[in-house]
Formats: structure tokens, C-alpha cells, sequence
């Protein structure tokens, strides 16, 4: 058992609030990632679980037991940092078993768990290596190592990929992921990158200034963003935000979408499912959140769904699909159409609408409101 | 899995410690100071304002050390000695030394020996400096004789004995000593500079000098700044130097207010006299230190 | 720096007279900074008819050791006349304790220093700060008189105890900025790891501090041995260091002035930091230069 609980946590530091009333809890062996821009708190809140940074207000309980006042090394938690932050001056297997030589395991205990770690990580031709031989991978593995060695309840991740090329990234990103479920341990896991989170997290919480903007799993972070916030943070390239006017044509409910055909304005309508939420909102205006690809090519007409035709400015092939950018209510949008049927820059196109989900946020609150 | 050697989990009074260790590691060498440098500044402070003589008194008197230090024709010479001195000394050592670090930047193959040249001055105390150009510069068997023997007869470098130039003697030795400390300063800072920046302003047509004098020394303002800082605060500081090559003569002509304290605290039995006019090195070396420790550590905290 | 040799165009004359240009200039400043320890060791090597006879910038005729010899243990400075020797002795005396206990309390105030995060943490480096830059006329008077009441005025221990005292600024923040560029993370993981303030200190940091630790003592033990002023102030007769028995030799009046034996103590006087300088020049400079570092 290890669950996190955390309630009403604040902090700041000098007169920045880093931390403004935050509540959380994360349950046994879960993976939680914590996802925000730089300065969005994600790392302060990392470090005040792991006891680094002491909590102004509010409490934090580990297994249901209050720790504000409890030492880092008594909350049987290991952490992996951005930097690494391994000892330059100790080898490999010392910088691993530094932890339980705190601890005061002896020798043989010690030795015994580092092979044991090295031979899950394959790092055991490295064992008496100095840190600054190694490549960055290698660092990584032996970071993991050393929070691994010591099978703590919960383990805590502070951007631990950031510092490795693409490629590598991709690569730990699912060493992680199997280690979670071969350990069952809960994780909690800081980040800026989007498709780590998508990939890792059993739950995703978006942070922003201090505040998680919302919690949820990655599926319904994606498809029903809280806010605006949210909805333009996650998924790549990001959501379109179009300005549009509520409207009422023949008894259908939906809005009305300017864009541009053959270098003129042209108007379109899509209507849309008449919630409780937006009704009688007719005249008001909304914004539209569009993801790529749910504007996409309509092949030999079968779809359903609403048809628009309009001008494609520029398109970015990128292999499995191309992106077109289109112009919808003065404002550059991207669609994501088959390589087979996109079209050149210049000319136009026709874009099937997938209005089914359509997310529409309020302009002025930018909250999720259908 | 749980750890089999969990200490219990409320924090014991050692971690509660743990937390203020830095605090109380810092406290010790810390009161030291506070007391051997803060309470000494205070201690002699007071000892400014009382009429001690031979042995301190604790007798405060008001500002009148002040008054008499203001009306001796020898504190007078002594200022103004810092003033020629200390500009001069800033500003030579900031000009050779900026020179020889541009120059030695110049892709030079023995730049190592060269460097170690330039710098070694900077090992060797003040006395010895000055017991080797006093030699140098004794006009019986010095250079100046030298030269004469040589055939020069005309030559003349009395300086060291002349009233009016021997506090340039001083300016000599202070900038053979410091200017390949100033090098070294700029040497380092110049190999920061970015090379794209002197990639791209070559390809603009600049020449090297050019790109020197616009671009590279310009953006080593902090640099002179520190350097100056150093520089300006070590001529306050200048005591040895003066004793071993003039012992402030002829006469009093070459004398600087560390010479003038020294000689009054130590040699004359005014210490009340000595005490005020160490404030008032004190004051100028605040002068200049303070401002610039404050904008260093203002960028730094908003940096 | 970009490559002059490797522009097109920057060959030929032009670039020929630059580089002849730079090259005198160089090997002029460096006759010019060789120039008085050639004279003071070519001088110390001479006789004094020799001397007399004025040629200052010839090399000896022959070498004449006998300057230094008389200068190292039987040149008369004050009323003894066994030379530089006994004051040599009373300078590594002094500097050896000074340096050491001052580097080891500079690197454990310095880690500590670097640990502040609170608010007026900057006041408390910002006043070890101006402890550096203070001119140390300032304290004299105070010093002399707390020096009588610890009963270790005019004794090479009351000199230990002052430079100790005046070093510990500088170690300290030698220590403190050498360690505030460690990524804090190292600290952070270690702590993690259930490693207190100490074992940090020690199985850590210290270990990593290796280069500054010996800046701070090459640091030290320049300024210590080339002090003036606290051993002219705080010492008489037989305790004083060397730099101000060598200044007492040069300065006597007594007897005809022995150019050459004034020459060789000024070179002994002068070796121990020059052969640290020569040996470990790159520390002497990152001690240097340490200071203009911003904090």
C-alpha cells in the first residue's frame, strides 16, 4: 500500500505563490504525471511529497498518516532528478548503493541489491565506472538504479527524460512504462512534454500558476479539456480555437463559421446538439475547438458529417497524414487530411467536420462548456 | 515492499536539528567576523573620537582628531599622494593589462610561458617588489648610472630621490605588480566570447581591431568594473610597497595614508590621530566597495 | 576566437606586419616584467666591487654564492646576526597552521553559507564580503590591544590566530561560490539517499571541492607569507616573519649596505611563493580572479 493524499497545499516563494490550495490523491500503484509548463508548480508540489521542501500550509498524508513534519529519508520515497544528480565522485555501484549505505546496510546486503538493480537496468559493466564516463542513457539508467535499489513505497520522477535526445527519450519513456507495471509501485512523474504524459500516466493532472487546471485520465484530458488551457496544452499540433456566433437556421441549432473560398468570405453553418448549457445562448459568442483531426477529407462523399470547402493556404506534409492550413473565422487552423487526398497550396478543398465532439468553451471564462 | 530498517516516522529531534545545522555551522565563523571585523571597525571608531596617545583611552572627545588629521600638512600629502596614485595605478594597470590580454588572445603559440610572465609579480610581496626597484632605481648604481656608463650621459631617472616624483616611482612598481592580474582577468573573460559573434562580424567586413574596439571590449564592461573595483581598493590598501622602496620619502613626500597611520598609531604615539585616519581609509574604500557590492547582489537576487 | 589564419584574404603582407607587431609588443612587456628579477638575481650573484663597478644589467662574472649564503644564516638584521633563517622558520610556522585551519573552516562555513535560501542570507554574505576588501588598518589598533589581553602579543601564535581570523572571509567564499555552482539537485538526491548535513558535507562535497581546496590554500599561503602589516604591527626581535625581517635588512643603516646579500634575502624571501606560483600557477590565478567573480 502507498497512496499520496494531499489537501489544500499552498506555497510560496517570497511573493509568488507557487502552490495555491491544492488537492490531490493518488492512489496505490497508480502513475500519476503531473504536466504543466516551467514555473507552473508541477516540481515544487514533487518536492514537497518527497519532503525536500517544506509545506506552508495544508496537509500531506502518505498511506493516510500526516508526514508534513516527517524527514525526506523517513518517507521511504526515492526520487530520480532532471540533472541526474549523481555523486561525480563515487563509481556507479557506490552512487547506487550510497542510499543503503546511509541506511547502514552492510556490505553484503549492499552489494547483493545493486547487482541486482544493475542486472534489470543492464548496467552492470558499469558498476565501476565514474559518472562522467558515462553517455547520457547510461546516467539515466543509473539514477533509476539508485531509486530503484532501495524499493521504496512510492517513487517520484522530476522531468527525467528531458535531458536525452529524441530517440533516447523514446526508449526510456518505455522502460519506464514496464517498470511501473512490473513493480506495481506508486509513481509520481513530473513533466513539460504532453506525449510523455499521454503515454506514461494512468491519470494526468494539468497544472498552471499554481492551481491544477484538471485531473483525469489521458482519454478524457484529450477529448473533454476542462479549458481552454488544457485543450491547447495537450495533443500535437494543437487544438484550433475558432471565434464563433451561436445561431439558429431553420429550427437547427449551431453555430455560424466564417471562411475563405477562392479568395472570398464565405459563411457555413454547422449545427450542432442543443445542450442544456447552451440553449437560448443564440447570438453570443463561443470559441470553437476544433482538434486537426476532426476537420478532415471527405473521401467520395460518404461521410455524414458536415462539409465545408475552402482555401488551402499552406500544407505540411508529415508522412502518415498532411496538415492543411486553412483559414476559419480570420484565424490560421489546421486540418488533418490522408496524404492521398490532400491538395496543393492555393487551391481548395473540401473538409468533413466531425461536429460529434466538437468541444466549445465560453469566451470569457474558457471553461469547457459543450 | 517496505524497507526492513524504517526508522520510526515522526521526525526525531536530530532531523528537527538537521534543518538549522547550516545555520549553526555558519554562526561560529560568522560572530568571529561580526566581532573582529565589525566590532573592531566600531572599536577604532570610538578610539577616533578620544585623545589616546601612547595607549588607548576610552575618554570621547568629539570629532577634534578629525579636525587636527584635516590641518596636518602631512595627512594633506598623504590624500592627494592617494589620489595621484591611485588613479594612475587604476588606470595604467587597466590599460596594459587589457592590451596584453587582447594581444595574447591573438592565437600565440607560447602563450602559457607568456601568461606565466606577465603573472608572476603578483606572487611576490610587496616588500620584495619594492626592495628590487628601490635597487633598480638608486641613482648611484642603478639605472640611471648604468645608462650614463653606457655613453648616455645626459640620462636621468632620479626619481626615487626627488620629492616631487617619488610617488610616481610607487605608480611604476604597483603597475609592474598588478597588470598581469588585470591580463589574466580579461584573458579569461575574453575567452567566453561567443565565437559566432566574431564569425558573423567578420563575415559584416569588420577587421579584427575593429571588432575588438565595437564588439568584444565593450561587452567586457563587467569585467572592468571588477577589475577596477580591485584595482582602486588596492591602492587604498597600499602600505608595503611604500615602506620598502621610499619609506614614504624623501621626507614625507611619498607617503599614503596607510604609511600616515601606521607612523602615527605605531612610531609617533597618536594613536587617537592613527585611529581617525583609519576611518577615513575605511570610508573610501566604502565608497567605492559598497555601491558595487550592492548592484552585484541587487542583479544577482533579481537575476 | 575565430582563426585569423583561416580567413581568406588575411594573408599575405598585412597579416605578416600584424603578427610581427603583436609578437613585439609581447616580448617587449615580457623583458620588461623579467627584467627586475634579472637584475635582483643576477645582483645577488655579484661581489660587491663588482656592484660598485655599476654595471646593473651585466651578467656576474662568475657566481658568488656567498651573498646568499650570508643572507640565509649570518646577515645582522636588528641585534642578531644569523641571517634570514630563524625568520624564514617563524614564516612557515605561521603559515602552515593559518592556512590549513582557515581553508578547513572556510569549506564547511562556505557549504553552509550555500545552503541559505532565506531571506537576508544576502546581508550575511554581503557583510563576509566587505570583511575582504576591508583595509586592515582598521583593525590594527583593536587587534593589537584584544592580542595583549590573550596574552599572545608579539608571538608568532597571536600571528596565526589574526591571519586565521582575516582568511576565514576569503575561504568562505571561495567555498561558498564554488559550491553554489554544484547543482542543488546533488544535494537534494543525497538527502533522499538519508544523508544529514555532515555526511553530505563529507562524503559529497568536500570530495568534490578538490580544485577550490587547493586555490584556497595557495590563496592563503600567498597572503599570509606576504603580509606586512600584522607581523609589523603585532611582532618585535625574534617573531617576526620574514617579509619583515627583510625589510629591517634592507633598511639598516648600520653597516655598509651589502647590495647583494639585500638581493638574496629578497629571492629567499620571495621563493616559496614563487615556486607555488611556478608549480600551481593555474590555481594562483583561479584564486585571483575568484574575487571578481561575481557571488
Amino acid at each position: 500500500m502507498a497512496t499520496i493524499s494531499i489537501e489544500h497545499a499552498s506555497k510560496s516563494f517570497g511573493s509568488t505563490e507557487v502552490l495555491r490550495d491544492i488537492s490531490l490523491d493518488v492512489k496505490d500503484g497508480e502513475f500519476l504525471v503531473l504536466l504543466g509548463s516551467s514555473g507552473c508548480g508541477k516540481s515544487t508540489l514533487l518536492n514537497i511529497i518527497a519532503g525536500l521542501d517544506p509545506l506552508a500550509d495544508g496537509t500531506i498524508r502518505l498511506d493516510g498518516e500526516v508526514v508534513n513534519d516527517v524527514h525526506p529519508k523517513n518517507r521511504d520515497i526515492a526520487m530520480v532528478f532532471q540533472s541526474y544528480a549523481l555523486y561525480p565522485n563515487m563509481t556507479v555501484e557506490r552512487n547506487i548503493a550510497f542510499g543503503l549505505e546511509m541506511r547502514k546496510y552492510s556490505k553484503a546486503e549492499r552489494k547483493a541489491a545493486v547487482r541486482e538493480v544493475a542486472s534489470l537496468l543492464q548496467i552492470e559493466h558499469l558498476l565501476s565506472r565514474k559518472p562522467s564516463q558515462l553517455s547520457g542513457g547510461q546516467r539515466q539508467r543509473v539514477a533509476m538504479g539508485r531509486a530503484l535499489v532501495r524499493r521504496p513505497k512510492i517513487f517520484l520522477f522530476d522531468e527525467p527524460l528531458s535531458n536525452l535526445d529524441a530517440k533516447l527519450r523514446g526508449e526510456m519513456r518505455t522502460e519506464i512504462k514496464k517498470l511501473h507495471q512490473t513493480l506495481k509501485a506508486t509513481m509520481v512523474y513530473v513533466t513539460h512534454d504532453q506525449i510523455e504524459a499521454m503515454t506514461l500516466a494512468d491519470r494526468i493532472a494539468i497544472m498552471r500558476d499554481g492551481v491544477i487546471q484538471q485531473i483525469g485520465t489521458p482519454q478524457q484530458i484529450y477529448s473533454t479539456p476542462a479549458n481552454m488551457y488544457v485543450a491547447g496544452f495537450v495533443g500535437a499540433p494543437p487544438m484550433n480555437f475558432v471565434e464563433v456566433e451561436l445561431a439558429r437556421r431553420k429550427d437547427q441549432f449551431g453555430v455560424i463559421l466564417p471562411a475563405v473560398l477562392k479568395g472570398q468570405p464565405i459563411e457555413y453553418f454547422l449545427p450542432l446538439q442543443e445542450t442544456e448549457q447552451l440553449a437560448g445562448r443564440e447570438g453570443s459568442k463561443v470559441v470553437l475547438g476544433l482538434r486537426p483531426e476532426m476537420i478532415t477529407h471527405n473521401a467520395f462523399g460518404q461521410s455524414s458529417a458536415p462539409e465545408i470547402e475552402c482555401d488551402v493556404e499552406l500544407v505540411e506534409p508529415t508522412g502518415a497524414d498532411t496538415l492543411c492550413l486553412i483559414r476559419l473565422a480570420g484565424q490560421p487552423a489546421k486540418a488533418r487530411v490522408s496524404p492521398l487526398f490532400a491538395c496543393e497550396p492555393g487551391e481548395s478543398m473540401r473538409f468533413s467536420i466531425d461536429t460529434s465532439r466538437i468541444c466549445l468553451f465560453d469566451g470569457k471564462t474558457k471553461q469547457l462548456i459543450g | 515492499m517496505s524497507n526492513p530498517r524504517q526508522r520510526k516516522q515522526q521526525m526525531s529531534v536530530l532531523d528537527r536539528l538537521q534543518r538549522y545545522l547550516p545555520q549553526l555551522v555558519v554562526a561560529p565563523p560568522f560572530l568571529l567576523l561580526v566581532f573582529f571585523v565589525y566590532g573592531f571597525i566600531a572599536w577604532t571608531g570610538i578610539i577616533s573620537l578620544t585623545d589616546s596617545r601612547m595607549l588607548p583611552s576610552f575618554d570621547i572627545q568629539g570629532f577634534q582628531q578629525y579636525a587636527r588629521l584635516f590641518a596636518m600638512d602631512r595627512w594633506d600629502v598623504a590624500f592627494h599622494n592617494l589620489l595621484i596614485f591611485g588613479s594612475l595605478y587604476v588606470l595604467f594597470a587597466l590599460m596594459i593589462g587589457c592590451l596584453l590580454a587582447v594581444l595574447l588572445d591573438q592565437h600565440i603559440r607560447a602563450e602559457g610561458a607568456l601568461r606565466t610572465i606577465y603573472l608572476y609579480p603578483m606572487a611576490i610581496s610587496f616588500i620584495v617588489t619594492g626592495t628590487a626597484w628601490k635597487w633598480i632605481l638608486n641613482p648611484s648604481l642603478g639605472i640611471e648610472s648604468y645608462m650614463q656608463k653606457l655613453g648616455w650621459e645626459s640620462f636621468q631617472f632620479d626619481w626615487i630621490v626627488n620629492r616631487d616624483m617619488a610617488i610616481y616611482v610607487v605608480v611604476i612598481a604597483a603597475v609592474w605588480q598588478a597588470s598581469g592580474f588585470v591580463m589574466a582577468l580579461f584573458l579569461s573573460a575574453l575567452r567566453t566570447v561567443d565565437e559566432d559573434i566574431i564569425r558573423a562580424a567578420h563575415l559584416d567586413g569588420a577587421s579584427t581591431t575593429r571588432i575588438y574596439i565595437g564588439i568584444i571590449l565593450p561587452s567586457l564592461r563587467p569585467v572592468f568594473l571588477s577589475a577596477f573595483v580591485i584595482l582602486a581598493h588596492l591602492s587604498i590598501k597600499s602600505f608595503d610597497l611604500v615602506v620598502a622602496l621610499t619609506n614614504g620619502g624623501p621626507g614625507y613626500s611619498s607617503t599614503l595614508p596607510a604609511n600616515f597611520m601606521y607612523e602615527m598609531a605605531f612610531r609617533r604615539n597618536q594613536i587617537g590621530l592613527g585611529a581617525a585616519s583609519a576611518m577615513m581609509m575605511l570610508a573610501t574604500v566604502a565608497a567605492i566597495i559598497v555601491p558595487y557590492l550592492y548592484s552585484e547582489l541587487r542583479a544577482k537576487h533579481h537575476g | 576566437m575565430a582563426e585569423p589564419k583561416t580567413l581568406p584574404g588575411a594573408n599575405g603582407k598585412r597579416y605578416l606586419l600584424g603578427r610581427v607587431f603583436i609578437w613585439s609588443l609581447l616580448l617587449i612587456a615580457a623583458v620588461l616584467y623579467l627584467g627586475p628579477i634579472y637584475v635582483v638575481l643576477s645582483t645577488s650573484l655579484k661581489d660587491l666591487a663588482e656592484i660598485r663597478a655599476g654595471a646593473l644589467l651585466d651578467l656576474p662574472h662568475e657566481m658568488n654564492f656567498a651573498p646568499w649564503r650570508e643572507a640565509w644564516s649570518q646577515a645582522c638584521i636588528g641585534v642578531r646576526c644569523d641571517g634570514l633563517q630563524p625568520y624564514f622558520m617563524n614564516s612557515v610556522i605561521m603559515s602552515v597552521p593559518s592556512v590549513v585551519i582557515s581553508t578547513l573552516i572556510g569549506a564547511l562555513s562556505g557549504y553552509a553559507l550555500s545552503l541559505f535560501h532565506f531571506r537576508g542570507a544576502n546581508i550575511i554574505f554581503a557583510l563576509m564580503l566587505f570583511g575582504c576588501f576591508i583595509p586592515f588598518q582598521i583593525v590594527i589598533l583593536p587587534m593589537a590591544q584584544t592580542l595583549g589581553y590573550l596574552g599572545i602579543a608579539n608571538s608568532i601564535t597571536g600571528l596565526i590566530v589574526v591571519h586565521t581570523i582575516y582568511g576565514i572571509s576569503f575561504t568562505t567564499l571561495f567555498f561558498r561560490n564554488y559550491y553554489v555552482s554544484v547543482p542543488q539537485e546533488l544535494v537534494r538526491a543525497a538527502t533522499m539517499d538519508g544523508a544529514g548535513f555532515f555526511r553530505i558535507f563529507w562524503h559529497i562535497m568536500l570530495p568534490l571541492a578538490l580544485p577550490i581546496i587547493v586555490v584556497s590554500v595557495i590563496w592563503q599561503f600567498t597572503q599570509v607569507w606576504n603580509e606586512f602589516l600584522f607581523g609589523a604591527s603585532f611582532t618585535s626581535g625574534g617573531s617576526q616573519p620574514v617579509t619583515v625581517a627583510l625589510n629591517n635588512l634592507i633598511n639598516s643603516t648600520t653597516s655598509v649596505k651589502q647590495y647583494n646579500v639585500d638581493m638574496a634575502a629578497a629571492l629567499i624571501a620571495a621563493a616559496p611563493t614563487l615556486v607555488v606560483y611556478i608549480i600551481a600557477g593555474r590555481f594562483f590565478v583561479r584564486g585571483l580572479t575568484a574575487g571578481a567573480v561575481k557571488g
